[in-house]
């Protein structure tokens, strides 16, 4: 007999700041460090230094990939709502297949499964941004590994 | 918009053109959907809003919209 509506009295986080740079950075962070552990001398031959070293390349691939899961996974969480997702119907599918590219990181070594999670999150953005109406361009990044992301077209001040 | 409305509150909300400062109304913004909010100033047609909770902020309060984005005024809560 009555439709009642859901509203929200609360409706964004404190600051209201989104931004899935933070993705992308972690991303490219991941492909680097698989770079890095790929230049490494095969591990039989591995000295204490290069054993140090390749741990913590690993670690650091690994915390980079849950950086980029959680980021995108905010966004996705917290600003997403209904208007945006109606705009963006596929942004669900998307999302869990960036979650699964980021667990494939996590776990391996293969350079084009970090590819495969930036050109994700660069789509992501790219979604992202349009929600807010914010024209994107893409550029390359300006350190290894040079590869393109999808970025903001800013204001100048 | 606590301490006034806790979450899952119920509210009745009514069609009114006569907005007043200070009346808590349900707004339809177009990013983020209907808000429950209370009226921070009104003119020619403008509104701005702002929240009850004074340690929390939104960009809900840097909006300016239109008095036909109001959905309607709340005028009881259970």
């Amino acid at each position: 007999m009555f439709n009642i509506e859901k509203v929200s009295a609360h409706c964004d986080i404190p600051c209201g700041v989104y931004d899935p740079g933070e993705a992308q950075y972690a991303a490219l962070s991941v492909i680097r460090f698989m770079d890095l552990i790929n230049e490494m001398p095969d591990s039989s031959s591995f000295d204490k230094d290069n054993l140090a070293k390749f741990t913590r390349l690993v670690e650091q691939k690994e915390e980079h990939s849950i950086i980029a899961k959680n980021a995108v996974a905010v966004i996705w969480g917290d600003y997403f709502k209904a208007p945006q997702i109606e705009k963006h119907p596929g942004v669900h599918n998307l999302v869990h297949s960036i979650m699964m590219d980021g667990s494939k990181c996590k776990q391996g070594l293969h350079r084009e499964d970090g590819l495969s999670l930036l050109s994700k999150i660069n789509e992501f953005a790219e979604m992202f941004w349009a929600t807010k109406e914010v024209e994107t361009e893409k550029k390359i990044s300006p350190y290894a590994p040079n590869l393109e992301v999808v970025v903001p077209v800013l204001k100048s001040a | 918009m606590l301490p006034t409305f806790k979450p899952n509150s119920y509210v009745i909300c009514l069609k009114s053109k006569r907005i007043r400062v200070n009346d808590v109304v349900v707004l339809e913004d177009k990013k983020i959907g209907k808000v429950l909010k209370r009226v921070k100033s009104f003119n020619d047609d403008k509104v701005t809003l702002k929240g009850d909770n004074n340690s929390y902020n939104s960009m809900v309060y840097e909006t300016l919209y239109n008095a036909s984005d109001i959905v309607g005024k709340v005028i009881f809560k259970l």
